[in-house]
């Protein structure tokens, strides 16, 4: 091989990496550009729609529930996202290590129940869960509201945890539950002591995901809620006149939220790590 | 948030699960599946078993609002001739949308796997932050930017780049807001199949091929495939069915299936059955291209 | 299951047969071994060593059969009721708990409750003392390895089952561990069983070996028995080298059979041939066998063959030789004399045995 060569191997490598990156920064750019803009638009002093930039104002973040419905509906979506969340990853959990660690009759048809709900879009799941509440359970007393949407999300939920958790439970030897049963553990013993604390950062992850899919779920929702609003069924509605500048400053503050958690999360493990590193 | 990725990474394959214990009593199972499964019973397969009965029931003539159970394809025939165009709308902006996420996701993903080192995690919450901006604020976001007035437009214009003037209201922007919200969707999984790539066989890869161009070819991408196989459904099968992206940035004419739907159902009076018949065309047309396409690419062999 | 626990004394298997669908991977076996021994179970991928080693602790269970510890039976309790602990292969270790809740998992389920101090004491044993702290992922293999020792040793099990646990080391750090092994159990002086493929080991440090096969044992005893005197084709090749060949025994000759391997009259002691008539593979270990340029004089036992290759070994000079049937020999001389023998290839030779150190088994796979 030639200098000549491969220096010019070098800096086509070089190329090849810095293309690369810099179509990935663009592309992180443009996922960023449409939050930064809410975050712009709730300093807006607008007028009755929020659409054109009128002048500076501290107002929509000194009273973020200024505006009508919003802190309301806010309220009623992180109700439905932690029940919701609670139950899916409950359920989600046990189904996922029914599924893993055990033989039963019916695996097959139990892995197709947990994929299609993931492979239908959600619009027919939402026409499917109002004609079935309209013409059926409202005849033993079920009415469209909070429970409906509960039970919707859950159902919804559901399939993600049950995917995100079986991965984790997958992952871990089974070796290492083994040697719990050999050291004396029972069957709860070796679950709780062994097995729960090795698969906790899968189920919490889990438990993210779903609530980040509830909480930001409108089509189904709008399907399900009758008059109930929830803060992503708030903004849809507002959208029509102009969304008022309190919907950003909600929708930018739980994106922070969101960021500091995930960050923090991160930090306390590579925290962690760096001590294991020692 | 990794958990995404993991979800994201297998939708659909259940590799064979290590069975250590063969002998484990299966009752146990058995309690462990029973509420999960009634639950996906009473509120998924019921409410699908419902509205297969509406999709094939009949209006009273004269009363709208009112029908009675039947057994009448009537409606899915109206389905198919009346909204032909609709569904076909729904399935070509779904596949572009999912194209085009397909180009932007690929090379971040690739330089998150393979380029980010430190900055990998920061680069992973940065694709999953904005997320948490509820999506509705999103697509409304971007339909102040792509606004006639707006600076997009403007610089679009200046540069004799937009012929027609305006992109707010076209199927452009409807394509566009769809790639824009299901991304996060196609690169966690193409990014969590390439991270389990051994960099090392990409490397040799190289030393064989030398041509950058072959070795992502015959290495690379044939190493992602499952990552690419998962993030295409995830992107389409939502795209598909969206009517949220028409309703804020596309015109007033030529919408999607799935605005039909929830017109139908939430506006039109005794429109159930019809929006019924749409729903099932839909769910079925899905989870048939859906198993067509794993079948077509869910094996080892690509290229 | 009461008393299971305290079950003491020899561990028996009695016709014990495991099946996965079609597969027998145990097929009616039984066996004894005494308590306080170190009981190596040797053979291939596949043999069914590692299900045995599971039915012993409870881990599987088998198709038919009975698992016992002296009189008490153990068959179809759960590994957390058994007196049995296990060293796993792949060790093992609770990653989120540290090197001492590691070891003191045992005793705290059993309620001891000296637990902290016992793991101590067993961490000691091991001499992982000042690794108490860590997390399993901040030990090298070999640390681990010993943990998992430990982690087993704590509990005072009446049977402790090895398996492959020096699988993952590198060779040094191997021939240590086997040492350390062999001190730590004659310390203890428990029942151990160590399952592996590597013959080497085996030999080592077993007091008995036992040879499976097919989910048989095909042979067992002391390792030198073993080596001197094989019992079956698979246990003459398995075990150390052999060289074979296979021959019809035509006659005796007082104490011995003669065998005619291709052309070649061969000498069996008949105490040391499993088969008096018909077909025989006959045998002789590598250093059993004699160089020599010129045929020795005496009673026979000699074949001349053709140098292939020479290897200098320093203690020993290996040389292949090809015989006039068509197999190669493999032989071992010691560098004893001061003038070696300067054979190249190519160069006939003689080689010679001990008639003493000859052996026949069936030529068939039991």
């Amino acid at each position: 091989m030639t200098t000549t060569t491969s220096a010019a191997r070098r800096t086509r490598a070089w190329l090849a990496q810095h293309v690369v990156m810099l179509a990935a920064i663009t592309a992180l750019l443009y996922l960023f550009l449409p939050v930064a803009y809410t975050f712009a638009f709730s300093f807006n002093d607008h007028g009755r729609s929020n659409i054109v930039w009128q002048s500076f104002t501290w107002e929509h973040w000194q009273d973020p529930c200024g505006v009508a419905g919003v802190c309301e509906s806010l309220v009623t979506s992180l109700q439905v996202g932690a029940i919701s969340t609670l139950v899916a990853t409950v359920l989600g959990t046990m189904m996922a290590l029914a599924m893993v660690r055990y033989r039963y009759r019916g695996k097959a048809a139990s892995n197709v129940l947990i994929f299609v709900p993931m492979a239908t879009p959600e619009i027919v799941m939402g026409a499917a869960l109002l004609t079935i509440f309209v013409q059926g359970f409202s005849n033993i007393g079920v009415n469209l509201g909070f429970g409906t949407i509960v039970f919707a999300h859950i159902m919804f939920c559901l399939s993600f945890v049950v995917v995100t958790v079986k991965a984790r439970i997958q992952s871990l030897d089974p070796r290492i539950e083994e040697a719990a049963q050999d050291l004396y553990a029972s069957p709860m013993q070796t679950f709780w002591k062994v097995t729960f604390p090795l698969i906790l950062p899968g189920i919490a992850g889990a438990a993210m995901l779903a609530f980040s899919l509830s909480f930001d779920d409108f089509i189904i929702t709008n399907f399900v809620s009758g008059n109930e609003s929830t803060f992503p069924k708030f903004v849809y509605v507002a959208s029509r006149r102009g969304i008022p500048a309190e919907a950003n400053v909600i929708g930018f503050s739980m994106f922070v939220l969101a960021v500091l958690l995930v960050v923090g999360a991160q930090l306390v493990g590579s925290a962690r790590a760096s001590r294991i590193k020692k | 948030m990794s958990a995404l990725a993991h979800v994201a990474g297998d939708p659909a394959v259940d590799p064979a699960a290590p069975a250590p214990e063969t002998r484990k009593r299966s009752w146990t199972a058995y309690l462990l599946l029973l509420p999960g499964v009634l639950w996906l019973g009473v509120f998924f397969l019921l409410p699908l078993v419902q509205l297969a009965a509406v999709s094939l029931q009949s209006r009273y003539p004269g009363f709208p609002g009112y029908y009675y159970s039947d057994v009448n394809f009537s409606n899915y025939a109206a389905a198919l001739t009346d909204y032909a165009p609709h569904f076909a709308r729904s399935f070509v902006y779904a596949g572009l949308a999912t194209l085009f996420a397909f180009l932007i996701s690929y090379p971040l993903a690739y330089a998150m796997a393979f380029k980010a080192g430190r900055w990998r995690n920061l680069m992973l919450i940065c694709v999953i932050a904005p997320f948490f901006t509820s999506f509705i604020l999103r697509t409304f976001a971007w339909s102040q930017i792509l606004a006639d007035e707006g600076w997009v437009v403007g610089v679009l214009s200046f540069l004799h780049l937009l012929p027609g003037g305006s992109i707010i209201n076209t199927p452009v922007a409807v394509v566009a807001g769809l790639t824009y919200n299901f991304l996060p969707f196609m690169v966690l999984p193409i990014y969590a199949s390439l991270e389990r790539a051994d960099p090392r066989v990409i490397e040799a890869g190289g030393d064989l091929y030398a041509n950058g161009i072959t070795t992502f070819r015959t290495v690379t991408l044939p190493m992602s495939m499952p990552g690419v196989l998962a993030g295409t459904l995830l992107t389409f099968i939502p795209a598909a069915g969206d009517f949220v992206n028409m309703e804020l940035l596309g015109p007033q004419r030529g919408k999607m299936v799935g605005n039909v739907i929830n017109d139908q159902f939430l506006a039109v009076p005794g429109g159930y059955p019809v929006a019924a018949a749409l729903s099932f065309t839909l769910m079925t047309a899905i989870l048939v291209m859906v198993f067509l396409y794993v079948r077509r690419f869910g094996t080892e062999e690509l290229v | 299951m009461p008393g299971v626990r305290q079950a003491r004394g020899d561990l028996r298997l009695e016709k014990v047969t495991k099946t996965f669908g079609d597969f027998v991977a145990v097929d009616d076996l039984s066996l004894d071994v005494p308590r306080g021994s170190f009981f190596a179970l040797l053979g291939p991928s596949g043999c069914g060593k590692t299900t045995t080693l599971r039915m012993v602790a409870g881990l599987e269970q088998p198709t038919d059969g009975r698992v016992l510890i002296g009189d008490t039976d153990l068959t179809g309790s759960r590994p957390y009721e058994r007196p049995v602990n296990t060293v796993f292969q792949s060790y093992a270790l609770f990653p989120h708990m540290t090197v001492r809740d590691n070891v003191a998992f045992g005793p705290k389920r059993r309620k001891e409750k000296d637990a902290a101090q016992r793991a101590d004491d067993a961490l000691e044993l091991v001499q992982m003392t000042q690794f108490a702290q860590r997390k399993p992922v901040q030990l090298s293999g070999g640390q681990q390895q010993r943990v998992a020792l430990a982690r087993a040793l704590v509990n005072h099990p009446e049977v402790l089952l090895l398996d492959e646990p020096l699988g993952a080391l590198d060779l040094k750090l191997r021939r240590e561990m086997q040492v350390e092994l062999k001190r730590i159990q004659t310390e203890v002086g428990l029942t151990f069983i160590h399952v592996t493929h590597d013959q080497e080991e085996a030999m080592t440090m077993a007091d008995t070996v036992a040879v499976m096969n097919k989910g048989r044992i095909e042979q067992l005893g002391p390792p030198a028995e073993l080596y001197d005197l094989p019992l079956t084709r698979f246990v003459a090749t398995f075990l150390g080298q052999a060289n074979t060949g296979v021959g019809t025994i035509e006659g005796v000759d007082g104490e011995h059979l003669v065998a005619d391997v291709l052309g070649t009259k061969v000498r069996i002691l008949k105490s040391r041939s499993q088969v008096n008539e018909g077909q025989v593979l006959f045998g002789v270990r590598p250093e059993k066998v004699t160089v020599s340029r010129k045929q020795p004089d005496g009673v026979g036992n000699d074949v001349k063959g053709v140098v292939r290759d020479v290897s200098f070994l320093g203690v020993a000079t290996s040389y292949l030789v090809d015989m006039p049937s068509g197999t190669t020999w493999s032989c071992y001389e010691q560098n004893l004399d001061v003038e070696p023998l300067d054979l190249r290839p190519g160069d006939g030779v003689w080689l010679t045995w001990n008639p003493g150190h000859a052996f026949g088994v069936p030529v068939e796979e039991s």
